[in-house]
């Protein structure tokens, strides 16, 4: 199964959240979504499961639309976050009952796991949504994704909220089922530290467009911290991609992102260092402003 | 066990973890070495990435297959690594050492010195 | 579709608890001030008070159907068409118990004139409910502060005057719905019914077609 997006172009009045974005989500794999507040990555998991009409474009599960296919939506699963405020309606329902509701859409549900996983969480499931903490919705998220069993799974920041631990816990759940199931998981997070290891591919939106998609090994692979002397650090890069360049007085700091056979070029005295994803990601996405 | 860092490509972490094992005797050969599953769980980490570790060491004739059962460590896996890692040793950590005594001044002369004077 | 009717069924059992309850408060308030040493049970107080109690839960209930019930739906994955046509069933649905059951305790008062007339009646009643309640829904959705505006005057003058009136009547030994089942009356309230469900399923079907969901 494979679910494709083709230039898919999603704008309010006029601005646009989403452009031009295309991919591919295979099944069997963990995708990392990657973005800054309000590069689109909630906008674009509502569109990939048709929860709000797209302006242009296309979203297919195996050549067929999921907009207003039943048959497509009961593979796809998107665990919205809860942010909950007094006047939704949401904050007067139960957990209980809020994972009963999903269970009835969600045609692979699996009581035997969720009934596990509450018990991990320790949720109160007979409080209401509007009176639990930010972590507890977070995992009751978690519960409603984890035990839907669909073959594509959307969790948007699943880990807001939890403390280390929690998210320690989360990914090796996660890794748990995947490993069980081959189910596809798109989980999207600002939290990069413990999520690298898991994404075995990583999606990063930036300002609306697809910046990359490529998977994690790669990427970091490719990435370079360099620094020296400027003129050094020019010369050694010079013709390579570079960016987030920062110089300081004579030093100058670089992030290069290498493609297939390049190499910075030897002979220059300077520190050359692997990244983080999240400091790829900073570099990628951190100069929005500096433009 | 040991810990990740972010210092080096995961998968290349996990080989090494497994060869150092070998080397100290903490897996032997001819002993089951740990599953991908083993490993994804134990480190947190992606399957994929923890599979490509250990096929690292089966390209390398460290590990080996065997059908239905797992991975194994190869008859003679702790001289092969033992070998690799003194060629990395002379092409890589010798070659940084040289560099950084280049630039701090330090001669070939004074290098020697401090290496017959070590009791190596 | 099986779905569909689960979802909209646990969201009528929603509804009617709090119309069981409705039962059960109103019925207590009209029964503790009926004079039973004279035996004169007025035909018409149940049916009324079963009205009156399916009525207004619907109509509180409405814009949460709207605010809540149909984006949560959507974000678990139903059709708009099935959400759409989901709802317009549901109140259709909603309207069947209470007025079958009035129908059934008219039926065992003989001496009730143009029984099937009066059923039809309240069962038309009921259904003018529930078109009010999607209007309401819609408006509420859109425009939130006037919409609980509209909802307070229109719950507070149908309920309040239905209930006081009624209560009037009790106490005065009057009660009568027979007016409900006149042919004139009859005719009025299919139309308005007819109307007000069509406008309501325009509004919903609008709606839901552009819906952005949001928990």
């Amino acid at each position: 199964m494979k679910l494709i997006c083709e230039h898919l172009t999603k704008a309010y009045s006029g601005r646009e959240v989403l452009r031009d974005v295309s991919l591919t989500l295979e099944q069997g794999k963990i995708y990392g979504l990657i973005g800054r507040n309000g590069a689109g990555k909630t906008t674009l998991l509502s569109a990939l499961t048709a929860q709000i009409p797209i302006t242009a474009g296309a979203v297919t599960l195996d050549g067929a639309p999921v907009w207003e296919n039943r048959g497509a939506l009961k593979e796809l699963c998107f665990s919205r976050e809860l942010n909950i405020s007094s006047e939704s309606g949401l904050s007067s329902m139960k957990v209980r009952d809020y994972l009963h509701y999903a269970a009835i859409y969600c045609p692979r549900w699996d009581e035997v796991l969720a009934q596990r996983l509450i018990g991990e969480f320790q949720l109160p499931v007979k409080k209401r949504l509007g009176k639990l903490s930010k972590g507890m919705l977070s995992m009751v998220t978690i519960v409603a994704a984890l035990a839907s069993k669909a073959p594509f799974t959307f969790l948007d920041e699943p880990v807001a909220g939890l403390d280390v631990i929690a998210r320690e816990q989360f990914y090796k759940l996660l890794l748990e089922e995947y490993q069980a199931t081959g189910r596809t998981f798109v989980v999207s997070t600002h939290i990069l530290s413990e999520a690298a290891n898991v994404l075995e591919e990583v999606i990063i939106l930036r300002g609306g467009e697809l910046l990359t998609m490529t998977d994690t090994e790669s990427l970091l692979n490719s990435a370079r911290y360099v620094t020296g002397r400027a003129e050094d650090v020019d010369a050694a890069t010079a013709g390579l991609e570079v960016h987030h360049g920062e110089v300081m007085g004579r030093s100058k700091e670089v992030t290069v992102f290498l493609r297939e056979g390049q190499a910075i070029r030897e002979g220059y005295d300077l520190t050359v260092q692997p990244m983080s994803l999240q400091q790829v990601f900073v570099a990628l996405c951190g100069e929005e402003e500096n433009r | 066990m040991q810990q990740l860092s972010d210092s080096k490509s995961i998968y290349l972490q996990i080989g090494e973890m497994i060869e150092t094992d070998i080397l100290r005797g903490v897996l032997l050969e001819e002993e089951q070495a740990p599953s991908t599953n083993e490993l994804a769980r134990r480190f947190t980490i992606n399957p994929a990435t923890a599979g490509k570790g250990l096929n690292l060491l089966i390209e390398q004739g460290i590990l080996y297959k065997r059908r239905g059962i797992g991975m194994f460590v190869s008859p003679g896996a702790r001289e092969k690594i033992l070998n690799k890692r003194r060629a990395a040793f002379f092409e890589g950590r010798l070659r940084e050492l040289l560099a950084e005594a280049g630039r701090l001044g330090i001669t070939k002369d004074e290098m020697i010195k401090m290496i017959e004077e070590s009791d190596l | 579709m099986r779905e569909t009717i689960r979802y909209w069924l646990l969201f009528l059992w929603q509804t009617a608890k709090i119309a069981l309850w409705a039962v059960l408060f109103i019925g207590i308030i009209f029964l503790a001030r009926v004079d039973f040493t004279r035996m004169s049970l007025s035909p018409y107080l149940l049916p009324t008070i079963i009205t009156a109690s399916a009525a207004l839960p619907q109509l509180i209930c409405g814009p949460g159907a709207y605010t809540l019930y149909m984006p949560l739906q959507l974000a678990l994955g139903e059709t708009r068409r099935n959400v759409f046509w989901g709802y317009l069933t549901s109140i259709l649905v909603y309207a069947l118990p209470p007025a079958g059951v009035c129908g059934a305790l008219l039926a065992l008062s003989p001496s009730v004139p143009n029984r099937l007339g009066l059923t039809l009646g309240l069962l038309l009643v009921q259904l003018l409910s529930g078109a009010f309640s999607s209007i309401l829904g819609v408006l509420y959705a859109k425009f939130k502060i006037i919409a609980c505006f509209i909802i307070g005057v229109v719950s507070a003058c149908a309920g309040g005057g239905f209930v006081t009136i009624n209560m009037l009547n009790i106490f005065s030994d009057k009660l009568s719905l027979s007016f409900l089942g006149q042919g004139d009356v009859l005719t009025v309230l299919a139309v308005t019914a007819a109307v007000l469900l069509l406008a309501g399923a325009v509004l919903t079907g609008l709606r839901l077609r552009r819906l952005e969901v949001k928990l």
